[in-house]
């Protein structure tokens, strides 16, 4: 029933402006798929023209392996959730929910049956005669959800749905999404700028940038091992620190300083001297009485119940975010403390000088 | 967000394209055609039917063509004076303070703007001319009142008239803006008359020049009212009307002339106020509604009695128009007594001009509906060249006086290849260009507010473009566009100055009537039109607002 899609060499151009840039990608049957990159990175732009709702400049976007590029929207049975809802306000949810079916000619029967039964999966059974002036936004988003998956699209689209509820909302709402998903087994593509939102809700996630993919990767993956800065940066915190690659040694090592104190030793994908981007995660440093060889002084510690998140002042001026978990710690320090900081090297990622290669 | 999306097959002709060309194209026939030949006209010799700019030299040189464009201005920009002077402190107060009998000021005040203006300056005539009713009165003991003629007169009427315009875009304004603003002022130490003439007022500026042009506009379209209550005093459209009528046979070329100049002014005053209201225009976020302050008792008794006192003046010709409808005449004048003369009288000689009216403007309505409905859409949604030329053509009419509108499409239509003149069609045609402004504007608007991705939604769910127009967004759109088509509704019933130009004896509708009845003093008659087609006003209104979902009138 669901379908893999498929997206080759996908360009859009507005004018001058190319807002999607040679993008590929293959969803499985049943995958959560998701874009996610900052505003005007294209990843809207690339989830219309799967709904059919932009032309396609060039390449391909195939379901199941045929090609759609020609076929109207109105026929390519995806099911889309728009971030605004887009619940039509004159009918009720019942109707709203029965529209898609009504243009697929069903028994009347079937229709209540299936109308009735995913009402019941998103919890809005009971408001089914109400019209959607009288509902909040997280029951129109739920609506919206029941619409779309009431007519078993091939393919759920999902453009930040949930970017116009509140926080508590939102958290709830994902879950509801994740589960619904997995029972149904729908092959979902999930448009979000929120990274967090991103990383607990797919099961593989595209980073997008200027219109091109920057990492395709499962969301451990993509956090742990970022393939480029930009990737370290907007998905979590991320320090970044310069440091110094020196030449490689005999067993293959190369030695990278921090500020001239700190060294560790790192075997590196391939010959590289200079200058190094490092990415420290703010949960990948720890805090010590102990002064060896980094040393910080801590401008502003803020309590946030199960962490506490530190501003540090490192010796060159620099500023870093530093977070200790409360049950890993039982001190908490104070305004202009100075503190010893040892990396974790499992959170660390290398980058060349550009911040646009990985080097480990 | 494109929305090219919505015409992704690709016909050779769409739907869409199709209208777009189709209505292009009839108003190219039935605007741009007519306007042109008038243009063209204008610079047409009277003897030599060669080019010249003699007809323009000669309406700067003699006094006789050129005062009139002084007493134009002077009528319109006086009314418009006056006209804010008494809406705008009314609004102020209905909006603000606590008076009493808010909701009867707002009927009698809508009352009052549901006539043709011409019905009001006879209606003063009958109270202040020159064997009116007060004019008697105050003779008895002796006192004699200024003349109603003239250019009082006019300013007098259209101020009553058109003062309405001021009061209801201004409450709308008033009462949108957020409390917090005032607030912000009295907070600064700010109120009163102060806070109102450096806070509240600069803001609403936009609202209150649109209302301001509106005024300015209807007076100098206005062609009834001078014509009946100006006497010597002559305003551009009743020297074109008369220019006209004198020309009639011969070839409309001083008429031309005069139009092109009446719609030159009109654009002016249109581009100017846009000048000015550009640079002022604030968006503003109402979150918490104003608060109306309670006023005093003295205070409050006496901004009631204003407020009453200036909206039943208003609707006091209405009042006359009724009340004369029912006394008894013989001939043209009224004897003692109250009788249903003037109604059989009306019914014996002429019914035809009702069914007239009732016709021509079903079908014009009609028209207009669909059009409104189907140009609006790609207006707003197919955005392109062409569209925004459509846009500009179908405004455009906008500016037009009736008078000159009529006259335009008799000069053009009066010989082959396409002859209309006389015929009910070439009414019906003026009316739904002049009209359609109402219907196009608030039907654009309410598109503006429906977001896209209700369309595509519906697409989405496996409903073609065109199937999701007609179920869903046709619907949708509904409520705006009858808040305008009542609007177009309620004028084309009561269009005198384009009908005056183009009517024969078998297409004339109640408005023609009405004034021809006065001119041959038949005041009975008259009143008894004017008072059906009061009637059938308040009939529409009360319809429109049950029908369900719509809000108001657009203004």
């Amino acid at each position: 029933m669901s379908l893999t899609v498929e997206v080759k060499n996908i360009v859009k151009n507005y004018g001058d402006y190319r807002a999607v840039n040679r993008v590929n990608f293959k969803v499985n049957e049943g995958e959560f798929f998701t874009l996610l990159g900052p505003s005007g990175c294209g990843k809207t732009t690339l989830l219309r023209m799967i709904a059919g709702f932009n032309p396609i400049d060039e390449g391909e976007i195939l379901f199941n392996g045929e090609v759609i590029n020609n076929i109207a929207a109105y026929k390519r049975n995806t099911g889309m959730v728009f971030q605004n809802y887009a619940i039509f306000p004159h009918l009720t949810v019942y109707e709203n929910v029965a529209y898609g079916l009504k243009a697929r000619k069903i028994s009347k029967k079937e229709m209540k049956d299936k109308v009735e039964n995913a009402l019941d999966m998103v919890q809005m059974l009971e408001y089914k005669d109400r019209k959607p002036t009288q509902l909040s936004g997280g029951q129109q988003q739920r609506v919206a959800l029941a619409r779309a998956i009431v007519i078993r699209p091939g393919v759920l689209l999902m453009d930040e749905p949930l970017s116009n509820l509140d926080a508590k909302l939102r958290i709830q709402m994902r879950s509801t999404i994740k589960k619904l998903q997995k029972e149904l087994k729908i092959t979902t593509i999930y448009v979000t700028h929120d990274q967090s939102e991103a990383l607990a809700i797919s099961d593989r996630i595209a980073v997008m940038k200027k219109g091109e993919i920057q990492q395709i990767g499962k969301p451990d993956e993509v956090y742990k091992h970022p393939k480029n800065a930009f990737v370290a940066n907007f998905i979590g915190t991320s320090n970044f620190i310069k440091g110094e690659a020196a030449e490689k040694d005999d067993s293959g090592s190369t030695e990278i300083s921090i500020l001239a104190k700190y060294k560790m030793k790192k075997k590196l994908k391939r010959d590289y001297k200079g200058e190094v981007k490092i990415s420290l995660r703010p949960e990948g440093i720890q805090l010590t009485e102990e002064k060896k060889e980094l040393t910080g002084k801590i401008i502003i510690p803020i309590f946030l119940g199960d962490s506490i998140s530190y501003e540090i002042k490192l010796t060159n001026g620099q500023i870093i975010e530093v977070n200790e978990y409360t049950k890993d710690t039982s001190k908490i320090w104070d305004i202009g403390d100075e503190v010893g900081l040892v990396f974790n090297p499992e959170m660390m990622s290398i980058f060349d000088e550009s911040g646009e290669e990985a080097l480990i | 967000m494109s929305l090219k999306g919505l015409t992704k097959e690709r016909k050779p002709l769409d739907f869409w394209n199709a209208v777009t060309i189709v209505s292009l194209i009839i108003l190219c026939i039935f605007l741009v055609y007519p306007f042109s030949s008038l243009i063209f006209k204008s610079f047409l010799s009277k003897d030599t039917h060669k080019f010249t700019f003699r007809n323009y030299l000669d309406f700067f040189k003699y006094p006789y063509y050129y005062k009139t464009l002084g007493h134009s201005f002077a009528v319109c920009i006086s009314a418009t004076f006056f006209a804010t002077l008494l809406g705008l402190p009314m609004a102020y107060i209905s909006a603000r303070y606590n008076i009493w009998g808010k909701k009867i000021i707002n009927v009698l005040i809508v009352l009052s703007l549901l006539s043709p203006p011409f019905i009001g300056a006879y209606s003063w005539v009958l109270l202040l001319g020159r064997n009116g009713f007060f004019t008697k009165i105050f003779e008895s003991i002796g006192m004699n009142i200024p003349t109603i003629y003239g250019f009082k007169g006019i300013v007098l009427v259209f101020t009553l008239k058109f003062f309405p315009y001021m009061y209801l875009y201004v409450t709308g304004a008033l009462n949108s803006m957020d409390a917090s603003l005032e607030e912000a002022a009295e907070n600064l130490g700010v109120s009163g008359l102060r806070r109102a003439f450096t806070v509240t007022f600069p803001l609403i500026f936009p609202t209150i020049s649109s209302a301001a042009l509106i005024i300015f506009m209807t007076s100098l379209a206005d062609f009834g009212t001078p014509m009946l209550i100006g006497e010597g005093y002559k305003v551009l459209p009743v020297l074109a009307y008369e220019e006209f009528m004198s020309e009639t046979g011969g070839n409309a070329i001083v008429a031309s002339t005069l139009s092109v100049i009446i719609i030159l002014c009109a654009v002016g005053v249109l581009l100017l106020q846009k000048l000015i209201v550009d640079k002022k225009n604030y968006q503003m976020s109402s979150l918490r509604p104003p608060k109306v302050k309670e006023l005093k008792l003295g205070w409050r008794i006496f901004l009631t009695f204003i407020c009453f006192f200036v909206s039943i003046v208003a609707t006091l010709p209405q009042a006359v128009v009724i009340v004369t409808s029912f006394l008894k005449t013989r001939g043209p004048i009224f004897v003692k007594g109250f009788s249903f003369d003037s109604y059989k009288m009306v019914a014996n000689r002429l019914s035809r001009t009702i069914s007239n009216t009732f016709i021509f403007s079903s079908i014009a309505i009609v028209i207009m509906i669909i059009s409104g409905l189907l140009l609006s859409y790609i207006i707003v949604r197919k955005k392109s060249k062409m569209s925004t030329f459509l846009d500009v053509l179908i405004m455009f009419p906008y500016v037009i006086p009736g008078a000159v509108l009529g006259i335009s499409l008799l000069v053009s239509f009066n010989k082959k290849p396409i002859i209309l003149s006389g015929t009910a069609a070439i009414m019906i045609i003026s009316y739904v260009i002049r009209k359609i402004p109402y219907t196009i504007r608030s039907s654009t608007a309410i598109l503006y507010q429906i977001d896209p991705s209700i369309e595509e939604a519906s697409i989405n769910l496996g409903v073609p473009p065109m199937k999701t127009f007609f179920n869903t967004t046709a619907k949708l759109m509904a409520p705006g566009v009858f808040s305008g088509a009542i609007l177009s509704w309620i004028t084309t019933i009561n269009e005198l100055s384009s009908s005056i130009i183009l009517y024969t004896g078998k297409t004339a509708t109640i408005s023609v009537a009405i004034y021809t009845e006065v001119i041959r003093a038949s005041f009975g008659t008259a009143s008894a039109l004017a008072s059906i087609l009061t009637l059938a006003t308040v009939i529409s209104l009360i319809v429109f607002y049950h029908i369900p979902g719509t809000k108001g009138i657009e203004l």
